[in-house]
């Protein structure tokens, strides 16, 4: 009787052997996983990821990545690790309300970094004046500007001729309706921005860009009106009187909504991302701007068709494995039935524009209901490269490995 | 009184002379037949005569009976005769001659059953002859006179003196019948209703029967005779077997030093064939006997039998010290009782004899649990065993374990496949990248918990099963138990007065 038993026991454990499962196996295919997902701190910011920046400009292990909040504003850095793992870093973590007294922040606030430093700005509204809060750099969070007006409908980080001697953190410009409002340099300026005939224009989009000089940056105006001008940077350098255009506009034949987006590539080529400011249309167009460096200025030039899609609410530039490009995000589209969002690759050539053709569509694997991926997209130095960072509603996703790039953990 | 004893040894002379002629003298069987023909006709007048109190006749007529064939009953039945005459007449003649003639009967059948009852009946009426001599002689006649001297007149039977009390204890004496069996040939082998209670007798064969009985008459190279007789106790039966010669059978004789040993051919389990010493025709072939005996070794011997040819199977056996076991109980009929692991009994109570040593006795018994014990039997001994069976518990706890393993067991496998379809699904997906899945899928983690529930609910199975088998093992509740006597046998030679023989006598 005793052998019986012992030997039902041992068939019995070996069969429990052979027919368990292995659930580290999930812990393995976890680490294999392309992306890396973060899920909202344990804090009470209850709509995480409404804005992504890189963390440092440069970084050859691992990488950082700026994370917002609102409901209660939160400022949030994630530390990317070389091998993958990701962690919020507790120590920079902020609210914004009592660093700042920002409060709830809008669903799209203007967060920007610098080119030339590692400064991270929010521009933003607090409740009556508008606020400019540097969270990261060589400012970092130890001091805020608020100037009017209330409502910044443009901004971005700028180099004057007066900070070209002494390296400075780039100038913050922000503009509202037709005033554009500098930042770091006293008096504060404060330009009004007109077109030829002296019509103010009402300022949708701007961007830096290095074109008639070059110590120093002009600015690029992407205007309600959809058109798109250049204006001289000293005239942003204590600016006392209107601006004038350096150039005849070109109608873009896009009406943005405030907070347009303007990405520089190679130096000249201008990538005009903007939501339609009436209804849903969205529009992606290319422009040379190498022809506004003449005098007098000529109209930059469109290449390629612009691409018009329904929905598109945030893009980047991506630079990857020697390929450019323009990663929009689309975060009401509907992934196998559910409305969750998506990011498309489109592939940008500066002779042809941008191929109309998504190369890559990234969405989540499950996707869920409202889940708004892709509201906010940013790429981000990881290990030496330029990685995709997409967030959704309280997620942030980190992809590591795409159909863009390859592997880029160690 | 000198003619008298004249007349009685001229008729032991007679006798003598006869029975020596009768055994001397051969005997055709066609001789014999007329002979027995003459001794039927006068022994069923004699019959007749003695049941009309006509006892000198019937004394003569089996007297007459016996000169034409010698059976020893016919003596005896003339000595009842006169018994009887002088029981009725207190004739001491009469009386001498059924002394002389009881005496013949025992001389000729020494191995009579009746020895014992005959030979009181002798004393007995010895002592009567002596009692009457000795009484004074009466005559009774009509007239008178007086004087003394001799004169002749006719003198009237004397009075018949009454049988003394040991002689009335005798009480009637019955004449008996007889049954005759006779061959032609003779010599041949007669068993009495079945050949496995071994010979009888051999032809020719006299003597009583009673009841109904099948008679088998056997010879080498004859035709097997059956035949069924209803034996009558007051006649004379004859059964002539007339056996025709039949040369295609084998002859096989078989003996062996324990007599009544069990005889088997070819296939032990259709039963034995007969009982040592025996002898039978077989069909010519190639045979295998088997002869044992109870506490010895068996014999076996096989032989290619052939037509016409006689053959000896002589089986010297070996004995094996034996006990005997004998198990009983309550419910014991419903049993059955295996001894190293070999049925003894298919229900009890058992009573078998079993070889000297060690032995392991399983009573079974469906719905009860088995009794199983290891005994040791001596030679000569009985052991006894008593069994109370005690029911078997019921397994429901098994059964309901057994549900619940097989449950977990299947829900791990459900859970399991889960789990692997969840791991295909994201490494394909991985290997794919369209989409990739993200760290924080959920997939990950219900994977997980799937895979953690799956060797759970293994786990949970396999302790389940454990526990179930447990169940099923377990002994539960009171064993069946049995108690032991062991009892000494001793077969010793039993004496007496009246008879000898062998008796067992036990002891505990």
């Amino acid at each position: 009787m005793r052998t019986i038993r012992t030997s039902i026991s041992r068939c019995a454990l070996v069969a429990l052997s052979l027919a368990g499962c292995q659930w580290t196996e999930f812990d393995d295919l976890e680490a294999k996983a392309w992306v890396q997902s973060t899920e909202k701190p344990d804090a009470n910011s209850n709509d995480y990821g409404v804005a992504l920046a890189r963390g440092l400009r440069t970084s050859a292990d691992g990488g950082t990545l700026v994370v917002l909040g609102a409901g209660q504003a939160l400022y949030t850095e994630l530390v990317y690790t070389a091998t993958g793992a990701a962690s919020l870093d507790a120590k920079t973590e902020l609210k914004l309300n009592n660093q700042f007294g920002i409060g709830n922040l809008d669903l799209q606030p203007v967060l920007i970094a610098d080119t030339a430093t590692d400064d991270v700005a929010l521009v933003t509204n607090s409740g009556g004046d508008g606020s400019i809060a540097l969270l990261a750099g060589t400012h970092t969070m130890t001091s805020s500007q608020i100037f009017g007006p209330s409502t910044p409908d443009a901004a971005t980080y700028m180099r004057v001729a007066s900070q070209a001697a002494a390296p400075k953190p780039s100038q913050i410009l922000v503009a509202a309706l037709d005033a554009v409002y500098g930042s770091g340099i006293m008096p504060q300026p404060v330009c009004h921005l007109v077109d030829a005939d002296g019509t103010p224009v009402s300022v949708r989009g701007i961007a830096a860009a290095r074109i008639t000089q070059t110590d120093f940056d002009d600015l690029v105006v992407w205007s309600a009106e959809g058109k798109l001008y250049l204006y001289d940077g000293n005239a942003f350098d204590g600016c006392a009187t209107p601006a004038l255009p350096l150039s005849v506009p070109v109608d873009v034949g896009f009406k943005p909504e405030p907070n347009a987006s303007m990405h520089l590539v190679d130096g000249h080529f201008l990538v005009l991302a903007g939501h339609h400011q009436s209804d849903a249309a969205s529009r992606i167009a290319v422009y040379d701007l190498t022809a506004m460096n003449a005098t007098p200025a000529r109209e930059p030039k469109l290449i390629g068709a612009p691409l018009d899609r329904d929905g598109m609410k945030a893009t980047t530039i991506l630079a990857a494995e020697g390929t450019t490009y323009v990663m929009a995000g689309y975060p009401l589209a509907s992934v196998d039935g559910t409305v969750a969002g998506e990011v498309l690759a489109f592939e940008l050539d500066v002779t042809t524009g941008i191929d109309p053709t998504p190369v890559a569509t990234l969405h989540d694997a499950s996707p869920e209901s409202n889940q708004q991926f892709g509201r906010a997209l940013t790429t981000f130095p990881y290990n030496g490269k330029s990685i995709l960072a997409v967030s959704a509603d309280n997620e942030v996703f980190a992809y590591y490995q795409s159909p863009l790039y390859g592997e880029t953990r160690r | 009184m000198k003619s008298r004893r004249f007349l009685v040894i001229a008729a032991w002379v007679a006798a003598c002379v006869l029975a020596i002629f009768a055994i001397h003298t051969p005997r055709s069987f066609a001789q014999s037949s007329g002979a027995l023909a003459k001794a039927q006709a006068a022994f069923d007048q004699a019959q007749q005569d003695y049941l009309q109190g006509k006892y000198d006749e019937a004394a003569k007529g089996f007297e007459d009976a016996y000169g034409a064939r010698n059976f020893p009953q016919f003596l005896y039945n003339a000595g009842a005769a006169y018994h009887m005459k002088g029981k009725k007449t207190s004739d001491t003649v009469a009386y001498t001659k059924a002394v002389e003639l009881y005496k013949r009967y025992l001389a000729e059948d020494p191995q009579a059953t009746d020895k014992a009852k005959v030979e009181k009946a002798i004393a007995v009426l010895e002592a009567e002859i002596k009692r009457l001599a000795a009484l004074p002689v009466v005559a009774v006649g009509s007239g008178s006179g007086s004087g003394s001297g001799s004169g002749s007149g006719s003198a009237a039977p004397p009075t018949p003196v009454a049988p003394s009390a040991e002689v009335q204890s005798l009480g009637e004496v019955k004449v008996r019948g007889l049954v005759v069996i006779e061959s032609e040939p003779q010599n041949a082998t007669i068993y009495l209703d079945d050949k496995k209670r071994g010979a009888f007798a051999t032809t020719p064969w006299s003597g009583s029967l009673d009841g109904e009985h099948k008679i088998i008459i056997e010879k080498k190279g004859f035709k097997i005779s059956e035949s069924s007789i209803q034996a009558d106790p007051s006649k004379l039966f004859v059964l002539k077997a007339v056996m025709s010669e039949e040369g295609y059978l084998g002859w096989v004789e078989f003996a062996s030093n324990i007599e009544k040993s069990e005889i088997y051919m070819d296939d032990k389990t259709i039963g034995s064939i007969g009982r040592t010493p025996f002898a039978q025709n077989i069909k010519p072939g190639k045979h295998t006997f088997y002869i044992s005996s109870e506490g010895y070794d068996e014999y076996k011997q096989e032989l290619e039998i052939l037509p016409g040819q006689t053959y000896t199977v002589k089986a010297d056996l070996h004995g094996t010290p034996i006990g005997k076991i004998n198990v009983q109980g309550l419910g014991i009929e419903d049993s059955a009782i295996w001894v190293d692991g070999q049925r003894l009994c298919e229900r009890g109570p058992c009573l078998k004899s079993v070889p000297q040593g060690d032995h392991t006795i399983e009573v079974r018994r469906s719905g009860y649990k088995t009794y199983v014990r290891r005994v040791s039997i001596q030679a000569k001994t009985e052991t006894q065993v008593k069994v109370a069976l005690a029911p078997e518990p019921s397994r429901s706890d098994a059964v309901v374990a057994y549900i619940l393993a097989a449950g977990f067991t299947g829900g791990g496998i459900y859970l399991g496949l889960q789990a692997n379809k969840y791991r295909d699904d994201l490494t394909s997906e991985i290997k794919a990248g369209t989409p990739p899945p993200d760290s924080n899928d959920p997939r990950f983690l219900k994977g997980k918990i799937f895979a953690i529930a799956a060797d759970v609910s293994y786990g949970l199975g396999a302790l389940t099963a454990l526990g179930a088998i447990y169940y099923t093992f377990r002994d539960k509740g009171s064993p069946s138990t049995g108690l032991i006597d062991v009892r000494a046998l001793a077969i010793l030679p039993q004496l007496g007065p009246n008879y000898a023989g062998i008796g067992m006598e036990t002891h505990w």
